[in-house]
């Protein structure tokens, strides 16, 4: 269980836990720990959000959700790593690494500390809707404080390597764009995370085209242009 | 696997990089470096590309994308080289070929970090209208970043004031400025004479970019199929017809009227 004690440490003492990944002590169990950790405390507010719709989308959704969140971490960060690379940035692979998963695992805990409020939820309200809506509202909330971690971090990090910083620090906000494009898309390819009420258990819904067309058809369709 | 320590000495210190190039100091070995490094990176980005049609168009795409950005070079370098010298270029066409392949090899590696995601939307969007756009943004943005990295390094100015420019172009440590604006000011003196020339050379650096964009388009429509269009039977050329403008135009208007 030595895993969560990076975990706690993070909470507690963000400012030394950056020290440590500027000074590169002890990256890879960093790694290791904030992956395990968060990957549990991701799967068991899954388990939460899944549970309204029935056992087997509890379990499904315990898997989906680290795997969402991880996943799109993992795709997106060579391209955060070689254009910070570019514009000036000293920091290695593995320290971009490590605070990425600091930011995810920020939100993990969050989330975590969110779902005695959800199973609460769960289990006095029947809406589908307010549900949906709650659930919107509290990934907002934590994916917020996990990108400010993010911002921070990557800033204090890279103190010294004053040149390019403004470039960077945009680089940071168009990367957020593109983890919300790829996250997105993720999400689509992987739902049904919540299981809508009355559909019978399924484990990935067709793939009905994407997003993304999905979402233009939808305002063509609105400006009558379809 | 020396070729790859060039390539990220190149990532690291790029400032540093390029005064190496000033001096001469080890061309061949960064050339051939640069060439083999970005190659393997550019063929990995076409291979994913090809992907979407089939096992074969992964290595027709593999070998071309490659192919295209350095072949556009080698057509354009004499061009570039011969112009410079006309107007005053103290370097040699080896220094430029090596400040070019600098430039690639920034785009290269753009491509590369954008590899999972491009692989990403491969597997979990199967609408070739998207891919190709999405591409064309990642081609537009990499490209972009690479050519402003190529027209600093080749700036007429950077060549000429040398060991000074830069510390004297960064300004930020109190002392070192003192020193560098004295050398400054002898240089710019100098500058002033040659004036005429500098500007010349720097239009030429323009035009030049633009006849390389130009070239490279029209290149990358000749050794089309890179993607490889769904229902159709693997060519490894497609015949000769209309051309690569006309075909970005084409795709964004379906998107919006499918």
């Amino acid at each position: 269980m030595n895993y969560f004690s990076v975990l706690i440490t993070l909470l507690r003492d963000r400012k030394d836990f950056i020290d440590e990944v500027r000074q590169s002590t002890r990256l890879n169990s960093k790694i290791t720990s904030l992956l395990i950790s968060s990957s549990i405390l991701f799967a068991i507010y899954g388990a939460v959000i899944g549970a309204f719709a029935g056992p087997l989308q509890a379990i499904s959704s315990a898997v989906k959700l680290p795997a969402l969140y991880l996943i799109t971490l993992i795709i997106c960060l060579p391209t955060l790593y070689f254009f910070n690379i570019i514009f000036g940035s000293k920091l290695t692979l593995g320290q971009h690494f490590v605070v990425l998963l600091g930011a995810a695992a920020i939100i993990s805990i969050l989330l975590f500390s969110f779902a005695p409020v959800t199973l609460f939820f769960l289990a006095t309200i029947d809406n589908y809707q307010f549900f949906k809506l709650l659930n919107v509202i509290i990934f907002g909330i934590t994916g917020f404080l996990g990108i400010n971690f993010l911002y921070d971090g990557l800033q204090a990090l890279s103190h010294q390597d004053s040149v390019g910083q403004a470039t960077r620090t945009q680089i940071l906000q168009s990367w957020l764009i593109l983890y919300a494009f790829v996250g997105s898309q993720l999400g689509w390819t992987l739902r049904p995370f919540f299981g809508a009420p009355r559909q019978p258990f399924e484990l990935f819904r067709d793939m009905e085209g994407n997003f993304y067309l999905n979402v233009i058809q939808s305002i063509l369709d609105v400006l009558g242009l379809h | 696997m020396n070729y790859f320590t060039v390539l990220i000495t190149l990532l690291r210190d790029r400032d540093n990089f390029v005064e190496e190039i000033h001096h001469k100091a080890r061309l061949k070995t960064k050339i051939t470096a640069l060439l083999i490094s970005s190659s393997i990176f550019l063929a990995i980005y076409g291979g994913i590309i090809g992907a979407f049609a089939s096992p074969l168009q992964v290595f027709a795409s593999a070998i071309k994308l490659p192919a295209l950005y350095l072949i556009t070079l080698i057509i354009c370098l004499p061009t570039l080289y011969f112009f410079n010298a006309f107007f005053g270029s103290k370097q040699s066409i080896g220094q430029n070929l090596a400040l070019l392949l600098t430039a690639i090899s920034i785009t290269a590696v753009l491509l590369f970090s954008f590899a999972p995601v491009t692989l990403f939307f491969l597997i979990t969007i199967r609408n070739y209208q998207f891919f190709i756009l999405l591409n064309v943004v990642i081609f537009s943005l990499t490209g972009f970043i690479g050519i402003s990295y190529l027209y600093q390094i080749m700036r007429p100015e950077s060549e000429q004031l040398g060991p000074t420019s830069a510390s004297s172009v960064e300004a930020s440590i109190g002392d070192d400025f003192v020193v560098a604006d004295a050398d400054q000011k002898s240089n710019k003196r100098s500058n002033k004479i040659t004036d005429p020339a500098l500007k010349t050379r720097t239009n030429i650096l323009r035009f030049w970019l633009g006849l390389y964009a130009f070239v490279g388009c029209q290149l990358a429509w000749t050794l089309r199929p890179f993607f490889g269009a769904p229902g159709q039977a693997f060519e490894l050329f497609r015949p000769r017809e209309g051309n690569f403008y006309l075909s970005v135009i084409q795709s964004l208007l379906e998107i919006l009227t499918n």
